[in-house]
């Protein structure tokens, strides 16, 4: 064979500015001495003088690429090295620094309430002026010693639209059959941790960007800072963020979400070393709030009066970042800081494990009398179905190193459907849940989108969102929307539907397990979390799951049939469509706005044995 | 001086009487004709050789290798740790048949990865015990053979200074 020239003559340099190293260098320079210098010097030999004076050469040259290989690895968060180098692209990258972890778990709150006789109606009813509220901040110790705080205010009178409690209510009866009392529940969010409260003593010398270290380690939440005259410090992102959301509880029981603007802001970073925290205030003068918010640069710009011509002038940006644009630097006060720190995954404690109550404050009616507010009180009993989870020890640097490349796509904005659907889905849950949601073109305006969202009730039924979670969306999607962009919120459309399926069994089978058990598997085709907006039904999906089962010998037809109104006491939705006429080779197509629901499997699901 | 013919005239000189012209006499020599191999030491500046003066005899220069291979201590060279043969650890106890043993190891051990075409011959240590009044003075001289350049049995005399 030939022999190849172009491999043979061509340029076959091997050059590498990086990663040389000592042998590398010195063998380059011993190249380089032979065939310049021969006539000079030609023992390089280690032991002679002239291998020593390349070995300083190389020595040097191997040092010098040894910290410029290093520059190199730190530039990029997947060979970064130095801690402080990781903590300033992980800053860099939006993402923030935590410590340990705390758990967090629903626990069941039982308080007895005694029975009375209702004046009107004469039923025996729970007493409605000693129905307590249990506020926010009650602190449970696990059997493990850990602490578990209520982060939310249970609110046992607290009634849903249709007149009853929210509240599940059980009522006990004595050995003559009658009720002497209701046993309450509620749940409540609970997170662990310790909560710390701190003093800071500010001097009154202003101080731009004035910062405060918490002492304890592994701050998990900030809950209040606030200074001696009263001013709520709101955290923030960045304090270019000159607004925060605020959730107000409305009359009807809704809950609804506001834009406050907050000159009292600070931002919150966590050391990677320590993992103590820091809190940064902003750089405006807070003791002189009453001035303009943002100075007018022309206060400060060129003196042009009566002149025609003028000299440069200098400007001090030092004025510019007095303002309260970037927030309050709190002067001469004393600020107060509440926080929760702690965590880690000894916090995961097991299920019914939180039984010990060692702090509550409790909220009566004035009306309520006093001993029965104090058996109620003593008949308190708490405990957590569930184990708790969450709770995990501080990302290793390894960890943050990963989150780094992974967290540079974020964005705090939303320019694609994914960027929207993204926040939907993050929209905090005290707000309302929306459990799918699609984008679709306007096809009346071309500058405009629809958004197509649906709900879920608590029987896990698909159902139009309610007024005000349109509403807290509408809110919280125009702090992140680009300027032009509008956007329609409507209900999807549900589309509940039965599954018809024919088959041949085998004669030793017993039929009825047989069905049962397709029943059981289509279910699981169609459960909430594989559904979503436009997403079809493939036939043959259903076919294969069935024809798959010992005992099947054929499926001889499946058939998807829409069901609407209320059949036999099951309500679905009222969306009506004739599904024959959407089937497209083995595919039942639906329009992106619609969601496909299997609301009741177990009576939806039809087999019938040929 | 000529010799003259009567008869031709010709004139007869002889080669042991005619000398070297100025310009023959500048000449390089042979000596300085060869090529030069490495630096001396303790370098010195020259004028003939360049900036350094140059040995330019292959047995000189790994002579004088040797003698700074034998002279240099674990530790001493840039990049290469181990360079040298580390006699200086030991001489506070050379001239005993154990620290002798040992420093003949070493010596056979450093010559053996850095200067492997040299032949150890012998070993002896010399104590000074007369010039020794403000530093003692240990002497260890090595005979060795250097088979590719040439059959000669060369002697190299090193001084080590105790304590100093």
């Amino acid at each position: 064979m030939a022999d190849d020239i172009k491999l043979k003559f061509g340029l076959q340099r091997n050059r590498s500015y990086l990663n040389r190293d000592f042998g590398d260098f010195r063998g380059e320079l011993l190249r380089y001495a032979n065939v310049y210098f021969k006539d000079k010097i030609q023992d390089f030999s280690e032991a002679s003088m002239g291998g020593l004076f390349l070995d300083m050469a190389a020595y040097v040259g191997d040092t010098m690429s040894f910290y410029l290989d290093h520059q190199f690895r730190e530039l990029s968060p997947n060979t970064v090295t130095e801690t402080a180098n990781l903590e300033s692209m992980i800053r860099n990258a939006g993402l923030k620094i935590r410590g340990d972890s705390p758990a967090s778990v629903m626990v069941n709150f039982y308080i007895e309430i005694p029975a009375v006789q209702d004046n009107v109606t004469g039923e025996i009813i729970p007493d409605p002026d000693s129905i307590p509220k249990i506020k926010d901040g009650a602190r449970l110790v696990s059997s493990n010693g850990i602490n578990f705080y209520l982060t939310e205010t249970l609110d046992f009178t607290e009634k849903t639209p249709n007149g009853k409690y929210a509240a599940q209510v059980t009522p006990i009866l004595n050995s003559a059959g009658s009720v002497t009392s209701f046993v309450y529940m509620l749940q409540g969010l609970t997170v662990s941790g310790t909560i710390a409260t701190e003093e800071f003593v500010i001097s009154s010398s202003f101080v731009p960007f004035r910062t405060i270290k918490l002492t304890n380690q592994h701050v998990s939440a900030v809950l209040r800072v606030y200074d001696s005259e009263g001013n709520d410090y709101h955290q923030v992102e960045s304090l270019s963020q000159d607004t925060v959301f605020r959730k107000n509880k409305l009359s009807n029981g809704d809950t609804s979400i506001e834009v406050i603007n907050t000159p009292f802001r600070y931002t919150m970073d966590t050391s990677i070393g320590d993992r103590t925290s820091t809190i940064r205030f902003g750089s405006g003068d807070g003791s002189n709030i009453t001035d303009v918010k943002i100075p007018n640069p022309s206060d400060m710009a060129l003196p042009l009066y009566g002149k025609e011509t003028f000299s440069k002038v200098s400007l001090d940006p030092n004025h510019l970042l007095r303002s309260t644009s970037l927030g309050i630097s709190p002067t001469g006060t004393t600020i107060t800081v509440v926080y929760r720190h702690g965590g880690g995954s000894n916090h995961n404690v097991d299920a019914d494990s939180i039984n010990e109550i060692q702090e509550i404050e409790y909220s009566f009616f004035q009306a309520a009398n006093y001993n029965k507010t104090q058996n109620i009180k003593a008949s308190l009993a708490v405990s957590n179905p569930k184990e708790a989870t969450g709770g995990s020890a501080a990302p290793t640097l390894l960890e943050l190193k990963n989150f780094v490349t992974s967290a540079r796509s974020m964005q705090n904005r939303v320019v694609t459907t994914d960027d929207l659907l993204a926040r939907i889905y993050t929209l905090p849950t005290e707000f309302g849940v929306v459990h799918r949601a699609n984008v679709l073109p306007n096809p009346e305006n071309s500058l405009s989108s629809i958004l197509y969202v649906i709900s879920q009730n608590s029987l896990g039924e698909l159902v139009p969102c309610s007024d005000a979670l349109k509403r807290n969306l509408s809110t919280y999607l125009n702090e992140f929307r680009l300027i032009g962009d509008a956007m329609d919120i409507l209900d999807a459309h549900v589309l509940n539907f039965q599954i018809r399926i024919n088959c041949r069994f085998t004669h030793t089978v017993n039929k009825y397990e047989l069905i049962s058990k397709i029943i059981s598997e289509v279910k699981k085709l169609y459960t909430k979390e594989k559904i979503a907006l436009g997403k079809p039904i493939v036939v043959s999906e259903i076919r294969s799951v069935v024809q798959n089962l010992t005992g099947v010998i054929s499926v001889v037809d499946i058939e998807l049939i829409n069901v609407s109104g209320t059949i036999e006491n099951r309500s679905y939705s009222s969306t009506k469509k004739n599904l024959s006429e959407i089937l497209d080779n083995d595919v039942y197509f639906i329009d992106p706005y619609e969601i496909f629901e299997l609301r009741f499997p177990n009576n939806d699901i039809i087999v019938t044995v040929i | 001086m000529a010799i003259e013919n009567r008869l031709q005239t010709r004139k007869e000189y002889s080669f042991k009487a005619v000398g070297l012209s100025k310009r023959e006499t500048s000449k390089p020599t042979e000596r300085a004709l060869r090529p030069v191999i490495g630096i001396k030491t303790p370098m010195t500046l020259s004028s003939s050789d360049g900036i350094f003066s140059m040995h330019r005899d292959v047995g000189d220069q790994i002579s004088d290798n040797l003698r700074n291979l034998i002279l240099t201590n674990h530790g001493e060279r840039l990049g290469f740790y181990d360079f040298g043969a580390n006699i200086r650890p030991l001489v506070f106890s050379l001239g005993s048949d154990d620290a002798d043993m040992v420093a003949i190891e070493r010596i056979g051990v450093a010559v053996g990865k850095y200067m492997p075409f040299v032949t150890l011959d012998n070993f002896q240590v010399l104590i000074d015990r007369f010039d020794n009044k403000e530093v003692a003075k240990v002497g260890i001289v090595i005979t060795y053979l250097i088979p590719a350049v040439d059959k000669l049995t060369r002697k190299l005399e090193v001084i080590l200074y105790v304590g100093g």
